[in-house]
């Protein structure tokens, strides 16, 4: 072979090389799946409920799709367990074969975000017109931005929520506070619960139990941090105020610490708990196993001096992976999901969480259930929905709450001045942060 | 594959071997990183720590299988580039490009944990750059790049995992095994690059000093060439000067032997006829014939004396063939192409007439490839109104200011003679135009 020709083979190769390393970098190879969307699901309820209807809505959903696009066939793979989900994906995502819709924990939201896991849904919501992203809560909404990018749509949320044991109110002559109450009211009425009725010595009745600083300081309109990730407002006075008021209720208890099973057992008056929880355990059969002895309701958190009556709100999100080469469809059926008001209101028939639509959750319909089947008050819910708040969008959010939880302990349980000790404390943890890797 | 390395180590000079192992020691290395990397990923998977495993890095990487597929094809891209034959300089920046590019998506893929690929193609720059200047220049870039390839400043923009993370998946004998034989290589790599550079630049060093000696001595024979010439040219004119001085002293000779003889004879006569031609006219008569036949003999004399000058050729040939042969002489013996036409009769031309064409056409050939260093001149000679027209051109230098010391000044002598005249031109080649008007035999 001449010369020259070999120079030419050597480059018509080079050249194939190069068109196959682009198509394998590309996933050129991928578009040709284009008629299969795969979710990723898991069975049993986000709540940590046991019930039966784990695929019922996804089912319904996607024959729903089917309806509209016949030829796009949905797969998921069924069997994986709430516990499990959360690391089966992170598995198929070091994979490289994620699937192209799939459900997204709330504590997995910031990492997923910052490994670009997801797509950014802000172009797409846009170029749809028949997408209103004002249906939906806006606290649940937020729930899947993060750093100003819109990656999943919320799904089913659930507010945390004041239990009330309705049976030591009503023996003791306390009326059920109102939705507009606040930590004095709360206050007065744990000051009068707790009290030792056999007199022996020991309180019997107690006031709350498990109401933590985070619920205070959220209630007190405390924004604890910056949109970085670092703690701006731990020296706040309303941060202040709100673990002065936790210091007061627990001096209540003379040195015990109330736990949930003394709200099980019926001798506490509230306990802050999901509003998935409440659903779960009011209808009879799991009513009769865990909270029999007493009749019981829920109402909104008090709020503090500078707060409203917002808590902490945990939603189940809808994600569309960042590699799918189904863009069209995958969106088609997040939307379904998502934004369908017949698929919506089956949240509250086979879960136990809220729609995050408002036309769903404050509908006469499942207002009217709920106030029947549940005994929630009408309007509870939708003002709960509306007023909570989002958990901040930073990734090491959970450590930070962590190493805050361990400060605010430190300093309940020790004599010095609340004020100083938050400001040295929040010094310790952004230091502690800023220079973490 | 050591078959063949043998054979290049008794063929091949040491910085092509030191190349060879470069290339071999590069591809086995990144190979050997991109299936740590996927090997481990899976294991990772499997173990069930994928969620930890994500957590430390910056973002989701494609699927595991990819990067070594990806890094066999590119790497086999790299070297078939890298051996490509760069004859051309538009070859050469085609392939440094896309060779630059490919390694630098190889490391890339590789997250650079090894670097190596930079050096090797920074080596294979360097067998096209001949000038010392750009080597160093080169080399300068080559370790700039490869420092901050090496520095963690990448690292955390490109949102880069190290490969530490990866082989964390496995026991600590294996991955002290794993970081030592891959920093081993990388030390190796640098190494062989040093080595390769050393030699590379000393090569390029003692092939300078070759060429400056060569150049020198080019220099040295130039002027020795010079100094002939202008020795030459010296002698040449002190030739002509010889010559001249020769051909005066022979007519002196000649005009003093012959016309000298016979006019003395003539004056001598021609005195004693005065004293005779009135005692003895009829003697004074014979004398006279006597001296006639003197002066005849003379006439003869100096006709033999200007035959005698004239070149061989018009004294053998018929003129017409004598021009040709000087012509077809003179491209035979200087490769100028000369074209000649001739349209006049001129087999009936007189003996100085002859001469004198011959002449101008000698002297325009000779000057137009002496000055004018022409390579193709044009001679036509055309008859018109009973005059010869000889027209000679060439696509020399031409002249701007024509000089009378090209023998013209001789051509205008001649013609003038006969009278004739003669027109020069020297703005786009160099033109002579002679007339000479015939006269009848």
């Amino acid at each position: 072979m001449s010369k020259k020709a070999k120079k030419r083979v050597l480059l018509i190769i080079v050249f194939i090389n190069i068109l196959a390393v682009i198509s394998i970098y590309t996933d050129f190879y991928g578009m040709g799946s284009r008629n299969i969307i795969t979710v990723g699901a898991f069975t049993g309820s986000y709540w940590d409920v046991q019930n039966g209807n784990s695929y019922k809505i996804l089912d319904r959903a996607i024959e729903k799709f089917n309806e509209k696009y016949p030829d796009v066939r949905v797969e998921y793979k069924s069997g994986i367990t709430k516990g499990n989900y959360s690391s089966w994906l992170y598995e198929r995502l070091l994979e490289g074969n994620a699937p192209d819709v799939f459900f997204v924990f709330d504590e997995d939201f910031n990492p997923l975000s910052e490994l670009g896991a997801m797509k950014d849904l802000s172009r797409i919501m846009e170029r749809d017109k028949d997408f209103d992203k004002d249906k939906f809560y806006s606290t649940a909404f937020s729930c899947g931005s993060y750093k100003d990018k819109q990656y999943a749509l919320p799904y089913e949320s659930a507010v945390n929520l004041m239990f009330v044991n309705k049976s030591i109110l009503s023996g003791a002559g306390i009326s059920m506070p109102s939705s507009d109450w606040t930590w004095e009211d709360f206050y007065s009425i744990c000051r009068s619960i707790t009290r030792d009725n056999n007199n022996d010595g020991i309180n019997d009745t107690f006031g709350v139990c498990n109401y933590t600083w985070e619920d205070a300081m959220v209630s007190n309109g405390v924004e604890l941090f910056g949109s970085d990730g670092s703690i701006v407002n731990l020296s706040s006075e309303g941060s202040a105020e709100a673990l002065a008021f936790i210091e007061r209720l627990n001096k209540l208890n003379d040195g015990y610490t109330v736990t949930s099973n003394d709200f099980d057992l019926g001798s506490t008056a509230f306990q802050p708990l999901m509003f998935s929880q409440y659903r779960a355990y009011k209808p009879y059969p799991l009513r009769v196993k865990k909270f029999s002895s007493f009749e019981w309701d829920c109402v909104t958190m008090p709020k503090g001096p500078r707060g409203e009556n917002t808590s902490y709100m945990d939603t189940l999100l809808m994600a569309m992976n960042n590699d799918t080469h189904n863009e069209k469809y995958a969106w088609e059926l997040m939307k379904i999901l998502t934004c369908d008001e017949e698929i919506q209101s089956l949240i509250f028939e086979y879960s136990e969480g809220a729609s995050p639509l408002r036309n769903v959750t404050d509908s006469p319909e499942i207002i009217n259930m709920l106030e029947k089947e549940e005994s929630i008050k009408s309007s509870l819910l939708d003002y709960a929905m509306e007023n909570a708040t989002v958990t901040p969008s930073f990734s090491d959010y959970a450590s930070a709450v962590r190493m805050i939880d361990s400060a605010v302990n430190e300093i309940l349980s020790g004599d010095s001045n609340i004020s100083m000790s938050l400001i040295k404390k929040q010094r310790d943890i952004n230091n502690y942060i800023h220079n973490s890797p | 594959m050591a078959v063949e390395n043998k054979k290049v180590i008794t063929e091949k000079s040491l910085p092509e071997f030191a190349m060879i192992l470069m290339k071999n020691m590069s591809f086995m290395v990144v190979l050997f990183i991109a299936f740590l990397m996927c090997m481990s990923t899976y294991g990772i998977i499997g173990e069930g720590s994928a969620k930890d495993f994500l957590s430390q890095l910056p973002h989701i990487q494609g699927a595991p299988w990819k990067t070594p597929v990806l890094a066999f094809l590119g790497l086999c891209t790299l070297m078939l580039l890298i051996n490509i034959e760069k004859r051309d300089t538009k070859t050469v920046v085609y392939c440094c490009i896309a060779e630059l590019l490919m390694a630098g998506w190889l490391t890339y893929i590789v997250n650079f944990s090894y670097t190596g690929l930079i050096l090797l193609i920074f080596a294979d720059y360097m067998r096209y750059i001949r000038t010392t200047r750009y080597t160093y220049f080169m080399l300068a870039t080559a370790f700039i790049i490869y420092i901050i390839a090496n520095s963690d400043i990448l690292d955390s923009s490109l949102g880069l995992v190290p490969l530490s993370s990866y082989i964390s998946y496995y026991n600590t004998y294996v991955r002290w095994l794993i970081s030592g034989a891959i920093s081993l290589c990388a030390s190796l790599n640098s190494l062989l690059f040093i080595v390769y550079m050393i030699f590379i630049m000393h090569r390029q060093t003692v092939e300078n000093r070759h060429m400056q000696d060569m150049n020198k001595q080019l220099n040295d024979l130039n002027k020795q060439l010079k100094a002939a010439n202008i020795q030459l040219e010296e002698n040449a004119g002190k030739i002509a000067n010889l010559t001249k001085v020769e051909e005066r002293n022979r007519l002196a000779r000649e005009i003093h032997d012959t016309l000298g003889h016979v006019l003395t004879g003539v004056v001598t006569g021609i005195d004693a006829c005065n004293e005779l031609i009135t005692v003895a006219p009829d003697v004074a008569k014979k004398q006279l014939e006597n001296i006639a036949n003197a002066a005849r003999q003379g006439m003869t004399d100096v006709r033999r004396s200007v035959k005698a000058l004239r070149p061989d050729v018009l004294e053998t040939l018929p003129f017409a063939e004598a021009l040709e042969k000087m012509i077809n002489e003179m491209v035979l013996s200087t490769r100028v192409h000369i074209s000649y036409e001739n349209s006049a009769d001129i087999g009936n031309l007189s003996e100085d007439e002859e001469d004198v064409i011959y002449r101008i056409i000698q002297e325009s050939i000779t000057n137009s490839m002496r000055h004018g260093r022409a390579t193709e001149i044009n001679i036509s000679i055309t008859g018109e109104n009973g005059n010869i027209i000889i027209n000679i051109s060439d696509n020399g230098i031409g002249c701007k200011k024509i000089k009378n010391g090209f023998g013209l000044s001789h051509m205008k002598e001649r013609l003038d003679m006969l009278g004739g005249s003669l027109g020069v031109d020297g703005s786009e080649g160099f033109k002579v135009r002679a007339v000479l008007p015939l006269r009848l035999k």
